[in-house]
């Protein structure tokens, strides 16, 4: 099955879009996600070329099972490979939770990586059209998106918790200092900053089952 | 979930105040995911503080007007040396919190979560960051696990790693340095008492 489905949100040339990567997992066939890869076709999102991949295939895929189910996220409208994985590009605003942007001003936007830039291989190589991204970027457990950053390399890893009521901006000067020698996650607890904050009880295990 | 979907092996799991709680479950929960613990200014094994934190705060959020009510009692948190840009810019921040997370997680962690027993069932190393508003009964927790290393900024309250980054980073790099593979040799103040 695929590993990932990673929500996030670009600024383009083309407008702002809604990108969904997924990864493959350990368990996929290699040739189940080749198979998924092969079937693409160019596309232009505005001056950007992109590959397009088996969009239904992408959706029906085991992973992202749950997406489909919840009903509030609609099949993506196109999807590509770059590098070793494949993205889907999704109608602004099409999932629930997802802000525009990063929302607040003074809130630290995330550090995606610029188009292009994530996968060395043979995907689509950064291009001019992207003036910035601003994504948040997203994991979905059971329906939910959980909003995290992610900078830097090096073991061991770091991961930043924010206090109750708080979100991952509070760790900004951590992200920054840690970065430069450690990998660092900065999360958005469930309810908080860019995290969807579903009618339910937060219990601690919760909380810390989200993070683990 | 997240660290698992990313890939992130046994990392240092930092949190702040109740981020150091939800830390903590997680290295009780999950001790083999977790390569050490760091809270900062969490209220920790204090229920006469946790309970008035709990009491004040639920009190705020059932105020008619609970924007206010918050940024009030959130403002008890800031001292005298604090940025005043800074600290408007984190009470904006607080108060965007949805009032149903706030009451669940304050009412949860009183009524299904024991701090004790988290820390108890801990068997990573372990820093306690505290800020010049004693939150937590480390003496008790030093009992209870004594590999605990104690830090204490200066000059900052509750918002520490904000207010005093270049504290916070520094001691963290010294956790992260001497304090993964074997106790840090400090002397507790007990002992240096005695």
């Amino acid at each position: 099955m695929l590993k990932t489905a990673e929500i996030s949100n670009w600024l383009t040339d083309a407008g702002a879009v809604d990108v969904i990567k997924t990864m493959p997992g350990s368990d996929m066939r290699p040739l189940a996600y080749e198979e998924l890869r092969s079937r693409s076709d160019q596309l232009s999102l505005g001056p950007i070329v992109v590959q397009v991949a088996a969009l239904d295939d992408v959706i029906a895929s085991k992973g992202l099972s749950e997406l489909a189910r919840t009903g509030d996220h609609p099949s993506c409208r196109f999807s590509f490979v770059a590098g070793s994985a494949v993205w889907g590009v999704l109608p602004l605003s099409s999932v629930a939770g997802i802000k525009r942007g990063v929302g607040a001003a003074g809130r630290t936007a995330a550090t995606r990586p610029a188009f292009g830039e994530q996968d060395s291989g043979s995907g689509p190589k950064r291009s001019a059209a992207v003036v910035q991204t601003v994504g948040v970027a997203k994991l979905i457990r059971d329906g939910i998106a959980l909003a995290y950053e992610e900078a830097g390399r090096g073991a061991p890893a770091l991961v930043f918790v924010h206090g109750l009521a708080c979100h991952r901006g509070f760790w900004a000067e951590q992200v920054k200092h840690f970065s430069r020698h450690h990998r660092v996650l900065a999360v958005d607890l469930r309810g908080h900053g860019d995290s969807d904050a579903p009618e339910q009880r937060y219990t601690m295990q919760l909380l810390a089952d989200d993070v683990a | 979930m997240m660290c698992s979907q990313l890939g992130i092996e046994r990392p240092v799991v930092v949190g702040h105040s109740l981020g150091g709680l939800v830390a903590l479950e997680l290295a009780a929960g999950h001790g083999e995911q977790v390569r050490a613990v760091t809270l900062v200014d969490s209220i920790l094994l204090a229920p006469g503080v946790r309970a008035r934190f709990v009491r004040e705060l639920v009190a705020a959020l059932r105020s008619a007007d609970a924007s206010r009510a918050l940024r009030e009692y959130y403002s008890t948190f800031f001292g005298a040396h604090d940025d005043q840009a800074r600290m408007a810019w984190i009470l904006d921040e607080i108060v965007r919190t949805p009032a149903h997370v706030t009451s669940s997680i304050l009412e949860e962690s009183v009524q299904s979560w024991d701090d004790a027993d988290a820390l108890e069932r801990c068997e990573v190393p372990l820093l306690y960051l505290d800020a010049s508003t004693p939150n937590a009964d480390l003496a008790r927790a030093t009992k209870l696990q004594p590999q605990l290393a104690v830090g204490r900024t200066i000059g900052s309250r509750h918002f520490s790693p904000c207010e005093v980054p270049e504290q916070i980073n520094a001691m963290l790099e010294r956790f992260l340095t001497v304090g993964l593979e074997q106790k840090i040799d400090d002397h507790s103040a007990e002992e240096i008492i005695r």
